[in-house]
């Protein structure tokens, strides 16, 4: 899952904004963009989508608190 | 109602029902009263291997799957009175064995996991401060590391077991400036400098389970007391939190069970105007009604239950179950003490301590306010 799916997930389904402007870089949950629950859909989007299991100790800060982080993190899982 | 159980399974029900009604004899009452834990019950639960149904066999385990482990805590529910003694299980087997079992390391598992299958260790699950409650992120309790060590400083409060625990799982900020992202777990021993336990808080209902305070003040950890990673406290929590409300509540539906049986049969027995009172079509409407909420509470329970397992994290069901479970059984005893009129009202007969015992539910693990509102966000609102 790239960027741009994770963006457009996360405009389209969470935020209820596909105009919602979100940077790779930008951050997601010091800003609180995402809340805990918003991270919880995000986790079970991915792990059905790209079929993997995301263990909820590593839902930190390091790996999910921007696009790019989060795209890093699933291809590390993903191989 | 037919939930696909097979022969053995109902077997270890039926062992569980039995072993309630002989082998846990206390008197509930006096003990509720004095606001006072059932140690021995709580041994001859370890010894009979409650805390260990959900324990993997290499750890001295039954490793029965979750939906069993609901079942045979509805039977538990339905045989023992002590409805306390119901729920302090539950947080053990749910708050703090789920924390363990899948975030614990090898010697964190060694240390704490045997004991409590013997019933010499119990645990607490400390996450609620004064500052938080329902906003559970919002803890101030701190973990500065120094050195090799963590040094605690810090509150919790409405902690299970905190008057007695041997250990607690102590979720504290490691990076402040983080807010929930900065959220840390420990296990920490009672008997480390620093850690003070209140004695029990006072409570309405479920007073057989000690609730209190935990005080931390520079109370020093190695790191090696870290359980998961570093700033994965939020999701552990989170993590911990999606099975206890879905399994938490499962004596619920025993409790409902018995007290539908108790309801049925004063209302047989007990006659006014020559008739008995079943006759009359306000108490046998409540006890149909007290029928409807068990089997549809029961229905909804496993059916959330079996997602659970199967990995699917059911944020929906375990909301929705845990609303409806615990007002179910908040209605029913409300019904039972109806039916029992000054019977019910007086402590002597134990039908008011299930109301007051009832509450509960609807406050802990996340009030069912916050349910609805996990629910409302689900549904895109």
């Amino acid at each position: 899952m790239n960027i741009d799916a994770l963006r457009e997930y996360i405009q389209t389904e969470i935020l209820n904004d596909p105009k919602f402007v979100i940077d790779a870089d930008q951050d997601l949950l010091l800003s609180e963009t995402l809340n805990s629950l918003s991270v919880t859909l995000l986790i079970a989007h991915i792990e059905t989508t790209c079929d993997v299991h995301i263990p909820p100790e590593d839902v930190t800060l390091e790996n999910f608190s921007t696009l790019r982080s989060i795209e890093t993190y699933i291809g590390s899982i993903a191989n | 109602m037919d939930l696909d159980w097979n022969n053995e399974e109902r077997d270890l029900y039926d062992g569980v029902v039995t072993f309630c009604k002989e082998s846990l004899q206390h008197d509930v009452g006096a003990l509720d009263a004095n606001s006072e834990f059932p140690k021995e019950a709580w041994q001859s639960c370890a010894d009979f291997g409650v805390l260990g149904w959900r324990v993997p066999a290499e750890l001295g385990g039954k490793d029965y799957p979750a939906s069993l482990v609901a079942f045979l805590m509805e039977a538990f529910g339905y045989g023992c009175e002590d409805n306390g003694l119901a729920f302090a299980l539950g947080t053990q087997l749910w708050g703090v064995q789920t924390a363990l079992l899948q975030f614990g390391n090898e010697e964190q598992l060694e240390k704490y996991v045997p004991g409590m299958l013997r019933g010499e260790l119990i645990g607490a699950h400390a996450m609620n401060e004064d500052s938080s409650g329902s906003d559970a992120f919002a803890i101030e309790t701190t973990a500065v590391a120094d050195g090799d060590d963590f040094l605690l400083n810090g509150e919790k409060t409405l902690v299970t077991f905190a008057p007695n625990a041997d250990f607690a799982i102590v979720f504290a900020k490691t990076a402040p400036d983080a807010g929930q992202w900065g959220i840390s777990t420990f296990l920490v021993d009672a008997d480390t400098p620093g850690y003070t336990a209140s004695e029990p808080d006072e409570m309405m209902g479920l007073r057989t389970a000690p609730y209190g305070r935990v005080l931390l003040e520079d109370c020093r950890v190695p790191s090696s007391s870290m359980l998961g990673k570093t700033g994965a406290g939020a999701s552990i929590f989170g993590f911990i939190q999606s099975w206890e409300r879905s399994l938490v509540l499962a004596p619920h539906v025993g409790a409902m069970q018995r007290l539908l049986e108790q309801s049925l049969a004063f209302a047989r027995e007990r006659k006014r105007g020559g008739a008995p009172i079943g006759k009359h079509q306000a108490i046998a409407h409540r006890i149909a009604d007290m029928k409807l909420r068990l089997e549809t509470a029961r229905l909804l329970l496993y059916d959330t239950v079996r997602k659970q397992q199967d990995g699917a994290a059911d944020m929906m069901g375990s909301a929705l179950s845990k609303i409806y479970l615990s007002e179910c059984l908040t209605q029913t005893a409300l019904d039972a003490v109806a039916i029992h009129g000054g019977d019910g009202y007086l402590t002597e007969a134990g039908i008011e301590r299930n109301l007051r015992d009832a509450i509960g539910a609807t406050i802990y693990s996340g009030t069912t306010d916050v349910q609805r509102n996990i629910i409302a966000r689900l549904l895109g609102l």
